[in-house]
């Protein structure tokens, strides 16, 4: 049993004039009573050609306007990142939590941080879940694998190439900067800096554009490193649609 | 300061039970304290019900999904408490206020009385909604300067606890919004600690806000909505933007090791739970897939009531829906000795083991079934479900997503389809050894012709992505290799693969095969060595 402050008649005393001064909208039903309506004064209007008149003259004025500084959206007002502490040398009883964690959400990939250190099984997992329309599983999978073996260049670039296959420009910029800090002199920064210049043109971490290649069209998709390690043929593709016929068509 | 309610406090006990709910009816029911001591008097037994409450609550939520009777009456009681408490506080607040009584005493009984609602729906399993509009009045008379995001502290499960009156409010209406069916008790726990732990977004704007948020209409009997800021009325938004941020964060903090919360009866659950928990609030924040708004609700064709029998479970799915493993007797009706022609005499009276429920909605992503308690029971959340929609059509397959019971012991079960058209396949395994080993296992076709969608329905033993199994289909033999989960529930998997031809038997030649093979060794000839030891000394040695 409960009692409702709902009356007609507002039994506690103040209870209006709170919902008055909070501007809430008045109810439909009569929650609150709806206070007389206030009708806005209005200026008389000045003659048309009056009005004409003062329009040609605003439009004659130069105006004088700020230069808008446009900042990303995905950018603004974000926090910056606290530095992640090495999960190599976390005490036992969280190294033990980590790896608990790791199997339970990521089964039949990994049992344990340690697994993650196969990139190849990882890369391929992130991708069947990039393919699955899952693409945040297939990140938080590639960044633990990058925490567990910082070494392997290999999650960092499947990374980037993700992040450039979804358009996603500041994912991509930070993948790509977070990439040169773990791996300086990697051979492969040439290749990111050419997507780079292709998803974010201005960004000062790639440099400028540079002439084509003879050989640009390659991969698995056109212009693609396959960092993603993407099979090269069609076979399995081929194989699904018929096996797809087989069985859900019989 | 000593608590006037020194009584057992062991719910476990009728007899604990029975104390409690007396001290709380006479509170109720007795005139004759002043108003300030009677509040005093409600927040002491609500501290009561709280400490006793946790004493029991880590066994209740260690028992697995499916609970006894005795856990079902305890938690029913708990839910029952709760909102008289909370039915009380909100009056007495009603009753102080007219008085002109000490703010801050009021505030207290608003706290409590706020809280108590949030538990109350948390232990409530019938479905009956709570009375919303003494909910919004409660945070109506604490808004007036500001007096909503006031920090105080109050004591949950024995630890104090940073709140504010708003983000009590919204935790009761975020625990409503969750408290539909699809989350067990152990997951509505979790949530509730996580709630706990993220006061700070819990607040509410008047202006609705960029991105997707919640709105709660003060105006209506009715809790938390999607929301449309073009409806009219007096409303509240909750953007979701923080709490998904929140969210992300108990992610990264599980990277790094630390649960959350550190502490409590929510920090022994097992990962799993939190792991079920994580992806079922993304899925309540963002949608599924790509889309980055949550899911609309699928539109619903409600039904007269349809009489479908249901199984539970791949292997009763199989046995039952698709007659795999079954045997049927007809080849051998001549052998009268047969035990398959008395298991096909008793399979005809065998009509009371059937399960059937009634289907009740259909919609294009899931259906609603009705049920009595007895045909329910053993069906819980994450189970995955068969039916026929027509006598003799293909077998639709599902899991259950959401399962509630109401006060008229009828149980509705929702069905999240997986698809109308499953069909049994045997994978067998190409290790010559194991040949004899194939597994039925239920093809469950995708919407995509290209067959980059579909999936095995297995047992949650049988996933083993490193070997190949063959299918044998109309049009020949695949070679098939699992190699991922696309979805889980409780004992299946729907498990992704990859196909790849199989590949092409050579016979062997007859002649070939019949030509007697040769055993014996070629004879060497014995080379001795005049000094054994000759290659194993230098020429400086040997001079």
């Amino acid at each position: 049993m409960s009692t409702s402050l709902r009356s007609s008649t507002f039994a506690i005393p103040g209870l209006a004039a709170i919902a008055t001064f909070l501007g809430l909208k008045p109810a439909s039903r009569g929650r609150w009573s709806m206070p007389p309506r206030v009708e806005p004064t209005i200026a008389p209007a000045p003659p048309r050609s009056e009005r004409i008149e003062k329009l040609l003259a605003a439009a004659r004025t130069q105006p004088d306007l700020q230069m808008i500084e446009w900042q990303d959206e995905a950018t603004s007002g974000a926090e910056p990142a606290a530095p992640r502490e090495d999960v190599r040398a976390l005490e036992p009883r969280r190294r033990k939590l980590r790896d608990r964690y790791i199997a339970a959400r990521f089964p039949g990939v990994a049992h344990s941080g340690a697994d993650l250190a196969d990139s190849a099984t990882v890369i391929e997992s992130a991708r069947f879940w990039f393919e699955d329309a899952r693409p945040a599983l297939a990140f938080e999978l590639l960044q633990l694998a990058i925490e567990e073996a910082p070494q392997d260049p290999a999650p960092a670039l499947a990374r980037i190439e993700f992040r450039f296959l979804m358009r996603d420009t500041a994912g991509f910029v930070e993948a790509a900067r977070a990439f040169r800090a773990a791996h300086p002199k990697h051979e492969a920064w040439d290749e990111v800096c050419r997507l780079g210049r292709a998803i974010a043109p201005g960004e000062p971490l790639f440099g400028s554009p540079a002439a084509a290649r003879a050989h640009e069209h390659y991969g698995p998709w056109p212009h693609l490193p396959n960092w993603i390690q993407a099979p090269w043929d069609l076979t399995a593709e081929v194989c699904a649609a018929d096996f797809h016929r087989a069985l859900a068509n019989p | 300061m000593p608590s006037r309610y020194a009584f057992n406090l062991g719910f476990d006990t009728d007899q604990g039970r029975a104390e409690f709910e007396r001290e709380r009816r006479r509170l109720e029911g007795d005139g004759t304290f002043a108003l300030d001591e009677a509040a005093e008097r409600l927040l002491e037994l609500a501290h009561a019900l709280d400490s006793g409450v946790s004493r029991c609550k880590g066994q209740l939520l260690s028992m697995p999904l499916a609970w006894d009777d005795d856990s079902d009456a305890l938690g029913s009681w708990i839910a029952r408490q709760h909102q008289a408490l909370a039915a009380l506080g909100a009056r007495r607040v009603e009753a102080m206020r007219r008085e002109n009584r000490a703010a801050d005493l009021i505030e207290r009984v608003a706290a409590a009385a706020l809280y108590h609602f949030g538990e109350a729906i948390k232990w409530n399993t019938t479905g009956t909604r709570p009375d919303y509009t003494a909910l919004h009045d409660l945070l109506l008379l604490s808004l007036p300067q500001d007096r909503h995001r006031v920090p105080r502290t109050c004591v949950v499960d024995g630890r104090r606890r940073e709140t504010t009156l708003e983000a009590l409010y919204f935790r009761a209406l975020l625990l409503d919004r969750f408290c539909a069916g699809s989350l067990p008790r152990s997951q509505l726990e979790l949530l509730d600690a996580w709630l706990g732990e993220w006061t700070a977004a819990l607040r509410g704007e008047r202006e609705a806000p960029q991105g997707a948020a919640l709105r709660v209409d003060l105006d209506r009997n009715a809790g938390l909505r999607e929301g449309r800021p073009e409806e009219p009325g007096a409303s509240l938004y909750l953007a979701v933007a923080p709490l998904e941020k929140l969210r992300r964060r108990v992610i990264d903090e599980l990277h790094a090791g630390r649960l959350t919360p550190a502490h409590g009866c929510a920090s022994e659950l097992r990962l799993e739970e939190h792991v079920a928990l994580l992806d079922h609030l993304e899925r309540a924040f963002h949608g599924e897939g790509e889309s980055a708004v949550p899911a609309a609700r699928a539109g619903r064709e409600a039904h007269a009531g349809l009489r479908v029998e249901v199984w539970v479970g791949i292997a009763e799915i199989l046995a039952n829906g698709m007659s795999v493993g079954i045997e049927t007797g007809r080849w051998r009706v001549v052998d009268l000795q047969d035990p398959a022609i008395e298991e096909q005499k008793r399979a005809r009276f065998g009509e009371s083991t059937k399960r059937y429920l009634w289907q009740v909605d259909t919609s294009a992503t899931g259906c609603g079934f009705q049920a009595l308690d007895t045909d329910a029971q053993g069906i819980s959340l994450g189970d995955v479900v068969g039916w026929r929609r027509l006598p003799g059509g293909p077998v639709s397959i599902g899991y259950v997503a959401r399962r509630q019971r109401d006060a008229a012991g009828q149980v509705f079960i929702g069905v999240r389809l997986l698809t109308h058209a499953a069909q049994p396949v045997t994978l067998t395994s190409e290790i010559a050894l194991d040949a004899g080993d194939g597994r039925a296992t239920l093809f469950v076709p995708g919407d995509d012709a290209s067959g980059r969608s579909d999936g095995f329905l297995i047992a949650e033993g049988d996933y083993e992505t490193r070997i190949a199994r063959a299918a044998h289909t109309s049009s020949g033999k695949f070679r098939v290799r699992l190699n991922r989960i696309r979805n889980r529930g409780r004992g299946w998997l729907l498990a992704g693969f990859e196909v790849t031809p199989a590949g092409v038997e050579r016979p062997v030649s007859p002649a070939l095969a019949m030509e007697p093979v040769e055993t014996s060794l070629p004879v060497l000839e014995d080379q001795v060595r005049a000094d054994a030891w000759d290659f194993e000394l230098s020429a400086r040695l040997r001079g």
